[in-house]
C-alpha cells in the first residue's frame, strides 16, 4: 500500500474513533467486508485504524483488494456464452411463443369454465414450463391409447355400433406349396405387446418359407392344419401345431382338425394332446363324437383315460346327459376295458347318469 | 475505497436499448409500478416492457451460474413465466426488480441443487487453460500500466483458478457471490432477493471469499 493511502487511512480512522475494537482474529471478517464495500461507518473506521498498526493485516487488505480487483476485470462466463446477445433474443422469442399461448388461452375464457378447463390451462401451463416432463407424458399417452383402443374397438364392433366388412387378403401361399412342403420348425417369438406372442413357421420345399403371424392368422392355421391332417412332419412338429392352434378353439374348423388328429394321429401324445386341446367343448356334437370314438377304439390307454376323464366331467356336470350314447359306452367299458382305472371311472360314471335319468 | 467496474443495480434505472424502442412506443418511459398495475390488468405489453427491462441480467445471471447456454434458456423462460403466472398476487411489498429476483434465485438454486445431484448432468466447472478467453490477458495488460508480463501471467491464473474455485461454493454461496461480484448488488439488496437477513449473506459472503482465497493459495 502507498505511504499517501497510509496516510489518508489514518487520518479517517482518527477522525472515525468508534468503540470498536479488532484484532487480527476479527479482522480477516472485516477485511473481507471492507474490501468489498460492505462494512459499516465504524467497521471501516476500526479496519483503517488496525492496518495502520498491523502489518500482517495490511498485507492481507492488500491481497483481499487485488482479489477484488481480479474480479472486477474478469471475463465473464456470460460474455463468452453470448457475446452477440443471440441466445437473449432466442430466450425472448421462446417466452413470446409461451406468452402468447397463455394469452390464448385466457382469450377463449378456458379458466372461467369450470374444473376440467382449468386442468387442461394447467396442465398446458406445466408443459411449457417442463418440456421434457410433456414430452414423456405425451408418449405414456400414446401408449395408453395404443393398447386401451384396439380392445375399444373390438367391443364397439360386438356391439354392432359399427358395420363391419371384412376383408381377407389372398393366401400367401397356395395349395401347390402346401402339398410340396414340409414344417422345419415352428417358433413362438414376442410381438411387441405385454406377454403376447406371434408364430414362425419354416417351411422346407423347393424355396423356403418363413410364415409369419398370430395364431389366429390364417395362413398360420392352415398350413398348421394341413401338417396335422396329414400326418405330416415329424411328431414333434405336429405337437407344436397342436399346442398353437389349442388357442383357437372357437374356430369351429380348428375344432374340427383337432378332432381329427385326436381320432388318427399316428402318434398318441399327440392324439392326447388334441384331446386335451377340445376340453371345454364337450357339448359340441363332434368333439362328443370324437371322445366316444377315441374311448371305444384308441389303443392308448393314455388317450383313453383322458377321454373317459372328459366324459366323466361333462356328464358330472349334467350337460350331456340327453346323448344315449354315452350311458352306453360307459356302461360297455365300465365293464370290458382292459385298463382298472377306465373301468373304475366309467363305472362311477354311470352311477352320476343314472339319478339324472 | 471505490471499487473496481461494480455498477449500482437499481430497479428502474437502467434501460435496454429494445426496451428504449418500446418505451417510444408508450410515448414515455414508465415506472415499474405504473407497468406492472398495468400488466396486472391484463395489458401485455406492460409484462413485455417489464421482461425486456430486466432479462438482460436475469440471462446473465443464469449463463454466469448455469454456465450452459441451455439450462440458463431454461431458467429464463422458467423464471419469467412463473413472475406472469404469479404477478395478479404481487403486492407491491418490495420493488418488482426485487421480487422478480427472488423468482430467479429459486429458480436458479432449483436448478443448481438438481444438477449437483446428477452428477453426469454437471457442467464442466472450470475451465482448462485453452479455454481462457484470449482477451484476459489484454485485459490485465491494459489495466496495469507496467505491462509486466510475469504478472500479468499471474493474473491469468487466477482467473482460470477463480473459475475453478467458484465451483466448490455451495449453490446459495455461488448465488450470492455472483450477485455481490458480478451483478454488483449491495447484501442488503441480495437478503431482500433471497428472503433472509443481510447478516446471513454477509456471513455466506465471508465463506465463499475464504474458500476462494484458500483456493487461490499464494497466487494472490
Amino acid at each position: 500500500m502507498k505511504p499517501l493511502e497510509n496516510d489518508k487511512l489514518a487520518k479517517s480512522a482518527q477522525a472515525n474513533a468508534s468503540a470498536l475494537e479488532v484484532n487480527c482474529e476479527s479482522a480477516e471478517r472485516l477485511l473481507i467486508y471492507y474490501a468489498c464495500d460492505e462494512a459499516k461507518p465504524e467497521e471501516r473506521a476500526a479496519v483503517e485504524q488496525h492496518v495502520c498498526e498491523c502489518a500482517n493485516c495490511a498485507a492481507m487488505l492488500a491481497v483481499e483488494l487485488r482479489l477484488q480487483q481480479m474480479l472486477a476485470t474478469m471475463p465473464q462466463t456470460a460474455d463468452e456464452l453470448d457475446l452477440a446477445g443471440e441466445l437473449l433474443a432466442q430466450c425472448r422469442s421462446e417466452l413470446a411463443e409461451a406468452l402468447d399461448d397463455s394469452r390464448d388461452r385466457t382469450a377463449l375464457g378456458l379458466q372461467s369454465q369450470g374444473f376440467l378447463a382449468r386442468c387442461f390451462a394447467w396442465c398446458r401451463m406445466e408443459m411449457v414450463m417442463h418440456p421434457a416432463m410433456g414430452a414423456a407424458f405425451f408418449v405414456l399417452m400414446g401408449l395408453a391409447v395404443g393398447r386401451v383402443m384396439p380392445n375399444a374397438s373390438n367391443g364397439t364392433q360386438q356391439a354392432g355400433l359399427i358395420p363391419t366388412s371384412t376383408v381377407y387378403a389372398s393366401p400367401r401361399i397356395s395349395d401347390q406349396q402346401l402339398q410340396n412342403m414340409n414344417v422345419s420348425g415352428i417358433y413362438l417369438v414376442p410381438d411387441g405387446t405385454a406377454g403376447g406372442q406371434s408364430v414362425e413357421l419354416h417351411l422346407r420345399a423347393m424355396q423356403p418359407i418363413v410364415i409369419t403371424g398370430g395364431p389366429d392368422d390364417e395362413d398360420v392355421k392352415r398350413v398348421l392344419s394341413f401338417v396335422m391332417t396329414n400326418n405330416q412332419s415329424d411328431s414333434d412338429v405336429r405337437m407344436d401345431s397342436v399346442d398353437v392352434l389349442r388357442s383357437s378353439t372357437n374356430d369351429a374348423e380348428v375344432r374340427r382338425v383337432l378332432c381329427a388328429t385326436s381320432l388318427h394321429d399316428a402318434n398318441a401324445s399327440v392324439r392326447l394332446r388334441a384331446l386335451e386341446a377340445l376340453h371345454g367343448f364337450e357339448q359340441d356334437d363332434t368333439v362328443r363324437d370324437t371322445l366316444l370314438d377315441a374311448l371305444m377304439h384308441d389303443s392308448n390307454p393314455g388317450v383313453r383315460i383322458e377321454a373317459v376323464s372328459e366324459l366323466r366331467a361333462t356328464v358330472e356336470s349334467g350337460k350331456a346327459t340327453a346323448d344315449p350314447r354315452i350311458a352306453r359306452v360307459l356302461r360297455d367299458l365300465s365293464e370290458h376295458d382292459s385298463n382298472n382305472y377306465i373301468r373304475l371311472q366309467a363305472a362311477a360314471a354311470v352311477r352320476n347318469l343314472a339319478p339324472q335319468q | 475505497m471505490p471499487l473496481f467496474g461494480l455498477a449500482t443495480a437499481l430497479p428502474g434505472d437502467r434501460i435496454t436499448i429494445g426496451a428504449a424502442d418500446r418505451s417510444a412506443q408508450l410515448g414515455a418511459r414508465l415506472d415499474d409500478r405504473t407497468l406492472v398495475e398495468r400488466a396486472q390488468e391484463g395489458n401485455q405489453s406492460a409484462f413485455e416492457e417489464l421482461v425486456h427491462r430486466y432479462d438482460r441480467d436475469v440471462l446473465r445471471l443464469a449463463l454466469n451460474l448455469t454456465r450452459r447456454p441451455e439450462d440458463a434458456r431454461d431458467v429464463y423462460q422458467e423464471a419469467f413465466l412463473k413472475a406472469y403466472k404469479n404477478l395478479p398476487r404481487f403486492r407491491f411489498e418490495c420493488s418488482f426488480y426485487t421480487w422478480l429476483y427472488r423468482i430467479v434465485t429459486n429458480v436458479c438454486l432449483d436448478h443448481l441443487r438438481r444438477r449437483k445431484s446428477r452428477p453426469e448432468d454437471q457442467a464442466p466447472e472450470s475451465a482448462d487453460e485453452g479455454d481462457v478467453p484470449q482477451d484476459f490477458f489484454e485485459k490485465q495488460r491494459e489495466m496495469n500500466a507496467s505491462s509486466d508480463p510475469e504478472r500479468a501471467a499471474i493474473g491469468k491464473q487466477i482467473g482460470i483458478q477463480i473459475s475453478a474455485a467458484m465451483g466448490q461454493l455451495s449453490a446459495r454461496e455461488r448465488i450470492i457471490f455472483e450477485m455481490k461480484h458480478f451483478q454488483g448488488l449491495k447484501l442488503r439488496a441480495i437478503g431482500d432477493m433471497l428472503g433472509t437477513t443481510e447478516e446471513t449473506v454477509k456471513n455466506s459472503l465471508f465463506r465463499a471469499t475464504r474458500k476462494l482465497r484458500i483456493q487461490l493459495g499464494g497466487l494472490l
